[in-house]
């Protein structure tokens, strides 16, 4: 009997919150299979140039301008480079790009937002009329005006660091609204009345709390991420040439769509299914965290 | 509102402070063979580069505030050339942001009100890939298939037997499912699939018929512009002269009507689903009201509240969608203006403060509009 009940406590602990939230997303099948295709992808891009024959800057003089084959399969371009590599090349840098600004507009986001949010007042309105400030002109515009000018522009991590820099206020609102609520809850009013202190109340009891909807968010960036660096990168002002990226290869061949079409869609069709598993991916989460939004009742 | 001021004061000095801090103007000078050092000396007199920030930046406020924003590195008034820009680019960003807006607000309801119909998965579909298609290579793509492969078929039109055993399955398919649908739902009687299957067909047949012959009949010669902002030479007549807008502006209209529509419809769907969810609702279901009330009156009104705030965010996702679109459509407008003064070969420290400000003081303006769209919309707010 009492082994039993032993038993049945401990199989309530095992359901933890986190688990029950992995279980829901697990159910999410559209979610699942695009993270699935995400790591694919993530892993053959980083990984695949090592076990693929040709690099990206080599020329295949024997095979120019060539429809995708068995040798060549995304095809080659008129000096002889291997489309498939260059794609990996691309996607690689696109990712790379994407995860860090990823991260850095996050801890941005979180950090500023939870200071906003817990100490209120003159802090609050300081950080938020600043984060309107840089709200009122697009990202691209500011981004493209800074990597375009300074001599790092060109290099991969300088973009990362001008885009997660610019990109933290989509974060800092929803990390802020969060902290708004939270603050007033019971458990941080009792943790406050023991004496613990600011940050540990901050980080160790508010910010635990908030964790979905921040990871929903930095999820979802990476998708936005990827969409600005690219078109940074097809305008000219982001990756430059003897480096590759996705936005750049779509820039190099747009004009052979007519003649040779498979330069111009295999760059195009991988942004798109990152994205777009990306954003399966930011949905399904969303839904895990947030089981609210059910069926309608009628 | 009154934060707009100081607001517009604070843009104008951070993007002062980017602006003088990123580039040389007179790169390109410097490098020239055969320049001496009194002209480039010149040059920075002229151009103002020698003076410290504060004195720079007053001087740009003080032309911004009378009109003319400067002059470029060339000496022209800024002014002129970028309010003909924004003439454009305005013209595509209302035309399409008005689109989006319309069909957007009516998919998001439909979505919302009939939540996980095939209806509901197909159009959220549609807008998840509309979020994750890259602009640039839409606009390519559309350039190709809108524009170079339509013209094509319409100077001869045709379709292959491929093509049209294809449609009649599609069209006739879904047509069929919508049938099977309302027989399930008991909205029609059983044998509702192969009838409305029919009906969807002959009805489809009837317009490409008509359609063809309409096409037959005419010379449209190529049709759909993949280049410009408007027709070189303008029509005499008036009918001719609207058609030549159309023909230019079509392609660019449906990428950025792509980039906005996905937003609203995705926005407008949640914030409807948390309406239908929500008491007010039940209680007016419950009064005995009927659905197109309910619907309408008590769960969309309310709805409207959080899209006004997604109005004002998407601003600057279109103009930078704006900016991109007009560059592979070769539209003179505030993108090509934008690119022009960054890299004209070296920065246009005027032409570039002049355009971020403009972009920024609509941004503001707008949000002042979604204020005053709050107000209208909720009694809280209009109460106070």
């Amino acid at each position: 009997m009492e082994s039993a009940l032993r038993e049945v406590e401990f199989a309530l602990e095992i359901r933890s919150s986190w688990r029950t939230i992995l279980g829901r997303f697990l159910r999410h099948r559209l979610a699942v299979a695009s993270l699935t295709v995400l790591i694919f992808i993530f892993l053959t891009s980083i990984f695949g140039r090592m076990i693929w024959q040709f690099d990206y800057l080599e020329r295949d003089t024997s095979n120019l301008s060539k429809p995708p084959s068995w040798l060549h399969p995304f095809g080659t371009d008129s000096l002889g480079k291997d489309m498939l590599a260059l794609t990996l090349r691309g996607a690689q840098r696109s990712i790379l790009i994407a995860s860090m600004v990823s991260l850095l507009s996050s801890t941005i986001g979180v950090i500023l937002g939870s200071i906003a949010g817990y100490f209120r007042g003159w802090i609050d309105a300081l950080l938020m009329r600043f984060t309107d400030l840089l709200l009122t002109i697009p990202l691209l515009i500011l981004a493209g005006c800074i990597s375009w000018q300074f001599d790092g522009g060109g290099s991969w991590w300088f973009l990362a660091l001008v885009l997660g820099g610019l990109s933290w206020q989509g974060t800092a609102r929803i990390v802020r609204g969060e902290f708004l609520a939270l603050r007033e809850r019971e458990f941080v009013e009792a943790a406050r009345a023991i004496g613990v202190p600011t940050l540990r109340i901050i980080f160790r009891h508010i910010l635990p709390n908030a964790l979905g909807p921040i990871i929903v968010s930095a999820t979802l960036s990476i998708a936005g991420a990827i969409l600005v660096e690219t078109a940074l990168s097809y305008l000219g002002l982001g990756i430059r040439a003897p480096d590759s990226s996705l936005g750049l290869l779509v820039s190099d061949y747009q004009a052979a769509f007519q003649t040779r079409p498979w330069l111009f869609w295999f760059p195009g069709i991988f942004i798109v299914i990152i994205c777009l598993s990306v954003n399966f991916v930011g949905d399904g989460l969303r839904d895990a965290f947030d089981p609210k939004q059910l069926r309608t009742r009628k | 509102m009154i934060i707009a001021i100081p607001l517009l004061f604070a843009a104008s000095l951070l993007t002062f402070f980017l602006v003088v801090n990123s580039g040389d103007p007179l790169e390109a000078l410097r490098v020239k063979p055969g320049i001496s050092q009194q002209i480039i000396r010149n040059e920075e007199i002229r151009l103002g580069l020698d003076k410290p920030f504060v004195e720079r930046y007053s001087i740009w406020a003080g032309s911004f505030v009378t009109g003319n924003m400067g002059l470029d590195m060339k000496g022209r008034p800024v002014w002129p050339q970028l309010w003909s820009a924004i003439k454009y680019t305005m013209r595509l960003v209302i035309i399409a942001e008005l689109l989006a807006l319309t069909v957007g607000l009516m998919i998001g309801i439909i979505g919302g009100v009939r939540q996980y119909s095939m209806f509901d998965y197909s159009t959220t579909f549609v807008s998840f890939i509309f979020f994750s298609l890259p602009v640039f290579w839409f606009a390519n793509l559309l350039k190709v298939f809108g524009a170079i492969r339509f013209n094509d078929w319409l100077e001869s039109p045709g379709v292959s037997w491929l093509v049209a055993v294809m449609l009649t399955v599609l069209i006739g398919g879904s047509f069929a499912l919508i049938g099977r649908k309302r027989e399930q739902l008991r909205l029609a009687r059983p044998g509702a699939g192969l009838k409305w299957a029919g009906i969807g067909l002959s009805l489809t047949g009837l317009s490409m018929a008509s359609l063809a012959l309409y096409v037959r009949n005419r010379e449209f010669g190529r049709f759909v512009k993949t280049l410009g902002s408007e027709p070189r030479i303008l029509a005499d007549s008036f009918g001719e002269r609207i058609w030549g807008y159309v023909a230019h502006g079509l392609l660019p209209v449906i990428v950025l009507f792509a980039i906005s529509y996905a937003g609203y419809s995705r926005y407008m769907r949640a914030s409807m689903l948390e309406q239908l969810n929500a008491d007010h609702v039940r209680m007016a279901r419950a009064k005995g009201l009927s659905e197109s009330r309910v619907i309408l009156r008590h769960a969309f009104r309310n709805a409207l509240i959080p899209i006004a705030t997604i109005a004002t965010l998407s601003w600057g996702g279109l103009i930078a969608g704006a900016v991109i679109t007009e560059r592979v459509f070769a539209w003179n407008g505030m993108g090509d203006f934008f690119i022009d003064s960054l890299a004209n070969p070296s920065p246009d420290p005027n032409r570039l403060l002049a355009f971020v400000m403009v972009t920024a003081a609509a941004t503001i303006f707008f949000n002042i509009i979604a204020d005053v769209i709050y107000a209208f919309l909720d009694p809280r707010i209009r109460a106070n």
